[in-house]
């Protein structure tokens, strides 16, 4: 992944257009769209390309989710019938998790899911004319692959480039609570984060330390995240 | 020679421009824009679920709910509702979401003239912080003919009140004509057309600072990665 280094906002005409080759493949990604003279942008963010395939998105910055394949969502149980559970991932319409789609269940075994229980489970359907589909399960080895229902912890919202980037294994501010403080967490990248830990003041640390770095650099971090545990440890 | 006028400015000279993106944290997006003293707040939600009844297959719904700065809405504020509408319509690739609702909130927070180029911009800023999809950028200004038949950018309440006509202009970022117009008052075609080529201008540099104020939220936000 390269920056471009450059910021762009709605309109804005993409400046690969000029010298690429009539040939070459442009694979674009999320905020960009081809008009009929050029490649413009959609969304304010920074342009982004991977020159290996030439891909090129813009990298903005939303709260509000929709919902792409694929992607892991932490979600809460809104009503359930016979063959489903309702689930609110954040997006324009509420998802549908199968009763079937959990490790082991069964037609006999049923998993009993609550209303407000909060699940973690991988989007399987993302089509914007249709409601989102969510499950529980690897369908292909039957495992739950850490997927299911989040019992305990507490639930941080904060924004989906946030949650993106907790999700790079050096993210700076759980590795740093991590050294100290032994964690569960479970991110979705529709904006919430699920943490749990068996001291409730150990949750709320790492919820605080979580929503209040978004604007913050690598060493304003560091700094936030030893200052909070110096005042656990008082 | 220009008018003087009762804030000291030039007759082309725009009131200070502030921005403020991301007041609300409830939101998914949300501005306020000054053309000091006048400021104009948005908020936006969306795309979120929508009633039955107002539901479109095809693309999103877009509702626009403006509150003035004192009392109910009235009449005018409908009308101010609707323009904006009618070009946020255009501007926002609705599309991209079908069967949902971009939903639009504005509250004057002050009210000294200008209030729909004010409106315009804060709704542009708060559509960008949502993240919402759009063709382009657009950005408003508006301008009066005073009796001497000076035209007066930016005019505050008492020139608007005094005014032979009032013109609002909203342009998007390639400026090659204009979204949406509004004209009050009497004025001849002459007229009319000093007043768009004056708010081309201004409009032009209203843009230019929401890419200032974009850029400086940004290069904050994405120090981390």
């Amino acid at each position: 992944m390269e920056a471009s280094g450059k910021i762009v906002l709605p309109g804005d005409v993409l400046p690969l257009a000029a010298d690429a080759k009539k040939t070459a493949v442009v694979r674009l990604g999320p905020g960009l769209l081809q008009t009929d003279d050029a490649i413009r942008a959609t969304q304010t963010g920074l342009l982004l390309a991977n020159p290996s395939n030439n891909t090129w998105w813009v990298n903005g910055s939303t709260k509000r989710y929709v919902p792409a394949l694929g992607e892991p969502v932490i979600g809460v149980v809104v009503s359930r019938t016979a063959e489903h559970y309702r689930v609110d991932i954040g997006s324009a319409n509420t998802a549908l998790l199968p009763v079937l789609a959990f490790e082991g269940a069964t037609k006999r075994n049923r998993p009993n899911l609550l209303v407000g229980a909060p699940v973690y489970a991988r989007v399987t359907l993302a089509n914007r004319d249709m409601e989102p589909e969510i499950e529980c399960v690897n369908s292909s080895s039957g495992k739950a692959d850490g997927f299911g229902e989040l019992t305990g912890g507490l639930i941080a919202h904060c924004s989906l480039q946030q949650c993106q980037r907790l999700l790079d294994p050096d993210n700076i501010v759980l590795n740093t609570i991590g050294a100290k403080i032994p964690l569960d967490v479970a991110i979705g990248l529709n904006g919430r984060v699920w943490v749990n830990n068996e001291k409730h003041k150990n949750v709320i640390l790492v919820a605080n330390a979580i929503t209040s770095s978004e604007f913050l650099s690598h060493e304003q971090c560091q700094a936030l995240v030893q200052s909070l545990i110096a005042k656990l440890e008082l | 020679m220009a008018a003087t006028r009762r804030d000291h400015r030039d007759a082309a000279q725009i009131r200070p421009l502030e921005i403020v993106q991301g007041v609300l944290h409830r939101a998914d997006g949300s501005a306020q824009f000054d053309h000091a003293p006048t400021a104009v707040l948005c908020g936006v939600y969306g795309p979120t679920e929508i009633k039955i009844r107002d539901e479109k297959v095809d693309r999103a719904t877009l509702e626009v709910n403006y509150k003035p700065a004192i009392g109910s809405s009235n009449t005018k504020d409908r009308w101010i509702e609707y323009s904006l509408r009618r070009v946020f319509e255009g501007v926002i690739l609705t599309a991209l979401h079908p069967s949902t609702l971009i939903q639009l909130n504005l509250q004057v927070v002050s009210d000294h003239g200008s209030v729909l180029a004010t409106a315009f911009n804060s709704a542009t800023m708060a559509l960008m912080d949502a993240g919402v999809p759009m063709r382009t950028v657009v950005a408003s200004v508006s301008c009066a003919i005073d009796q001497a038949g000076n035209v007066l950018m930016d005019p505050d309440e008492e020139e608007e009140k005094n005014a032979t006509s009032c013109h609002v202009f909203v342009f998007d970022a390639e400026m090659k004509g204009a979204l949406f117009t509004d004209s009050l008052g009497n004025y001849t075609p002459t007229q009319f057309e000093h007043c768009y080529q004056s708010c081309k201008a201004g409009a032009a540099k209203v843009i230019h600072f929401m890419r200032a104020a974009v850029e400086a939220k940004l290069t904050r936000q994405t120090q981390q990665s």
